[in-house]
């Protein structure tokens, strides 16, 4: 599986590189570049779908100002079977937010990537009982007996990010530039959180989170828990050069 | 060719990047997973906190009768809706320390719904040796609201309750039904013997007769009867106006408004048949028994306060129809009296007296209490009492205790009933609050409107050291500690025989007690109770020591001592944990 995780990062970059070859080509065969260019883009990243306005100067340095959104629930996606009780699960992601990078082109159709994200990152799952649930002789609902809140946050709200892209998010000569990116934010560490309410309210008590406590600061020891990976496939359209 | 082995470099970094996260991942996630193992899921229970809590007393001592199996049936037009406090129903319930807390089902408490269409049943409480009292409730908002019932010992009756009992031979047919006519006097007079029981009744001249007519049937039973045991327990028809037994002289009837009792007369009717058989005769068919009441000629009426006379009306509230009658006072033989037909059920309670009008849309008149509930913690006030008196026409016809933990306490609708007249309420603590007014005088009670009621410290230094007790109670499972339960309850605590409610909510509550002080705690599980005794006492000048000592029903357990620090804000934090059998939890289910 990993394997093939690889071959398809591998063939990606390689669509990019032989997209930019054409431009690499005419650029040959053309004077130099502008000085300052303007571009709008459009984005498709493991951050949901976004646009962004990138400033060029001398085709070698380039500021990015994005902004993407992921924001997904899956109602009911499967039933948790705990004892003699069953669950609803209803999974949600939340991604994205508002980033401002600079690009180095180390060549013409390669660039590094670098800045911050103001991340919305968070991952939820809101349980609830499959079924009534009777104490004592009184029937309560699943919507009397609550829900049960488990999220995963970031533990800092502006992660910085490092990638690798090819291709280009601003054009040389043409009008339209394409890119692929690799690249990863990294948010301190995930946090978990836990909350509830009616029944299940108790959770959200500081006092009975030991556990969360405990699983949190495992978290923060583990060196990959909170980073985020960024895949992402760029189109952009230069407005203005000089 | 440079193409490619540009590529081939950012596949290798990529790679590397790929291959060197594979090193510790597998450990980590197995570092997650042993994390997870003691994750703890906290379940709350449902918050059962709108209802009554019921206190037994003794009528005479006023003391809460503890260690006796007080039968409590619940009856009436909402009685589908009343639960114990572990929302079990019961056909009869059990407090054998005194109290019992009923709620309602949680789908009922709405406070809308309530404040329009309150919630109301009649709970019967029976105790061996005792007179089975019934008590009308009515729940009007989401409270729990305190019902104090005395119940009268029969050998040991409070002022103002007498009981008389006679014998009589009685001839009945081979079907049981009555051979003839016939008078059962209570009076002495009957030709059967009466006899007076213990108890300085306020009522010595007042005696009922029972018209039994011919060929009535008295159930339980189609056997042929041979002699009649009939007791009467009458209560007050105090020959001077003044009422002395019950306290609380008003009660509410259905939606018929409030009636001032000033007598009621209760029947037990024990039949023997000719086998020897005695049975308690419990309804009546083919017929109904009259209950003839003679009142003394000098009787004042207490609400009139003038002397009753030929023809007056005396309204009566039949236990049995649940409806008002209007009884006329006739001139028998020289003597008032008044006759009442009694229904089908002739065991149920009568009371005698005149239904008030209650305000038209439920409570109006509210007391709010403004107060610096952080002020009044620092100096540990635990509670307050306020008394209501009812007035109507500028005489007295209600008055109640009303006792609150100012934990609950920021508004408060009257408890008391609220008639189309005037009330004087008087506020009152054990010295340790001051109210501002003290008094309060409101012309009409179904008049919308607030009353503000300020209330600080009347002994701002005491010098007596208040601590805050923090409660954080858990229970669970003795095998498996991944499901914790935090109970929502109403527990009750206090020293002697003071009892303080305490809402426990999600397995906590905050309350205040004083140093060196022993205090109670109980909860009321059902039909069961589970009571700890405790008390804080400084260890070092740093620390507390805090001494626990858990009673179960007929067991004490020995005493647990733990010291604490003292905290800045002079809090004390008991986190207790109960572990219980997995079957117990299960129960639940």
């Amino acid at each position: 599986m990993k394997k093939l995780t690889i071959l398809f990062f591998l063939s990606l970059s390689t669509v990019a590189l032989v997209a930019q070859s054409n431009e690499s080509n005419i650029e040959k065969n053309s004077s130099a570049g502008s000085t300052i260019g303007i571009a709008v883009g459009l984005s498709a990243s493991t951050n949901g779908l976004g646009g962004n306005i990138t400033a060029a100067w001398k085709d070698k340095l380039a500021l990015r100002l994005g902004y993407e959104q992921l924001d997904m629930t899956f109602p009911n996606a499967f039933v948790l079977n705990q004892a003699d009780f069953s669950f609803n699960v209803s999974p949600g992601i939340k991604a994205g937010g508002l980033s401002a990078m600079v690009d180095y082109y180390l060549l013409n159709w390669a660039y590094l990537s670098a800045g911050v994200m103001v991340t919305d990152f968070h991952l939820s799952a809101h349980i609830m009982s499959a079924n009534p649930l009777t104490i004592g002789d009184i029937e309560y609902s699943p919507n009397e007996m609550g829900e049960m809140n488990l999220a995963v946050g970031p533990q800092n709200k502006v992660a910085p990010y490092v990638g690798l892209g090819f291709g280009r998010n601003i054009s040389r000569k043409n009008r339209i530039a394409v890119s692929f990116e690799l690249g990863a934010y990294h948010m301190g560490s995930y946090v978990v959180d836990v909350s509830g309410t009616e029944l299940f309210e108790a959770n959200g008590d500081p006092a009975n989170q030991e556990s969360i406590t405990r699983l949190n600061e495992t978290l923060q020891g583990i060196s990959w828990s909170g980073i985020y990976p960024v895949i992402k496939l760029g189109l952009s359209y230069k407005i203005w050069k000089n | 060719m440079k193409k490619i082995k540009s590529v081939f470099i950012y596949s290798a970094i990529i790679s590397a990047v790929v291959g060197f996260s594979k090193c510790s991942f597998r450990e980590d996630i197995n570092e997650v997973k042993e994390s997870l193992k003691d994750f703890t899921v906290y379940l709350t229970t449902p918050n059962l906190s709108t209802g009554v809590h019921l206190e037994f007393v003794d009528a005479r001592t006023n003391e809460i009768l503890e260690n006796k199996d007080v039968k409590v049936i619940v009856s009436g037009k909402d009685a589908s809706h009343i639960y114990n406090n572990i929302g079990s129903k019961q056909e009869s319930y059990t407090s054998n320390w005194g109290v019992l807390d009923l709620v309602i089902d949680p789908h009922k408490a709405d406070s809308i719904g309530l404040s329009t269409n309150p919630i109301q049943f009649e709970v019967t409480a029976s105790l061996q040796g005792y007179v089975s009292e019934t008590q009308p409730v009515s729940i009007y908002d989401i409270s729990m609201q305190t019902i104090r019932i005395p119940l009268i010992n029969i050998n040991n009756p409070p002022e103002g309750v007498a009981f008389t009992q006679t014998e009589i031979a009685i001839s009945t047919t081979e079907d049981g039904s009555i051979s003839d006519d016939m008078v059962v006097e209570l009076s002495g007079n009957s030709q059967g013997i009466a006899q007076r029981m213990k108890g300085q009744a306020a009522s010595p001249n007042v005696f009922p007769s029972l018209v039994i007519p011919k060929g009535i049937k008295l159930y339980s039973g189609n056997q042929p009867l041979k002699s009649l045991s009939v007791t009467a327990q009458i209560v007050n028809f105090p020959e001077n106006g003044k009422i002395t037994f019950p306290d609380q002289r008003l009660a509410r009837f259905d939606h018929q408004g409030y009636m001032f009792r000033f007598g009621s007369i209760k029947l037990t009717i024990k039949a023997t048949q000719q086998n020897g058989q005695t049975i308690e005769v419990s309804r009546t068919d083919n017929g109904f028994l009259t209950l003839q009441l003679a009142l003394p000629n000098n009787y004042i009426d207490p609400l009139t306060m003038m002397p009753i006379k030929e023809n007056d009306i005396i309204e009566r509230f039949n236990f049995d129809t649940f409806k008002l009658t209007k009884d006329p006072v006739k001139k028998i033989n020289g003597k008032f009296v008044v006759e009442s037909l009694l229904g089908r059920y002739p065991t149920q309670p009568q009371q005698y007296g005149k239904m008030l009008p209650s305000c038209s849309n439920g409570a109006k008149s509210s007391i709010i209490f403004d107060f610096d509930v952080d002020n009044i913690r620092k100096i540990g006030q635990g509670s307050f009492v306020y008394q209501i008196i009812t007035t109507k026409e500028n005489k007295i016809i209600a008055q109640s205790n009303t006792s609150y933990g100012f934990w609950e306490l920021i508004e408060s609708k009257f408890q008391v009933p609220l008639t189309e007249g005037s009330a004087k309420v008087v506020f009152f603590s054990n010295g340790k609050l001051k109210f501002t007014p003290d008094t309060l005088l409101i012309s009409n009670m179904c008049e919308d409107r607030k009353y503000f009621v300020g209330v600080e410290s009347a002994t701002a230094n005491s010098g007596k050291n208040w601590i805050n007790l923090n409660l954080d109670i858990s229970i669970m499972s003795e095998t498996n500690n991944n499901y914790v339960i935090k109970p929502s309850i109403i527990l009750y605590y206090g020293q002697q025989s003071e009892s303080y409610p305490l809402n426990l909510k999600n397995g906590k509550a905050s309350f205040t007690i004083l140093e060196g002080s022993q205090y109670y705690i109980r909860a009321a599980l059902g039909n069961s109770r589970a009571e700890g005794l405790f008390k804080i006492e400084t260890d070092s000048p740093t620390t507390y020591k805090v001494t626990f000592t858990k009673q179960l029903t007929s067991t004490t357990g020995n005493p647990v001592t733990i010291i604490v620090p003292k905290t800045e804000n002079n809090e004390v934090t008991l986190k207790y944990d109960i572990p219980v059998s997995d079957n117990l939890l299960g129960s639940f289910n």
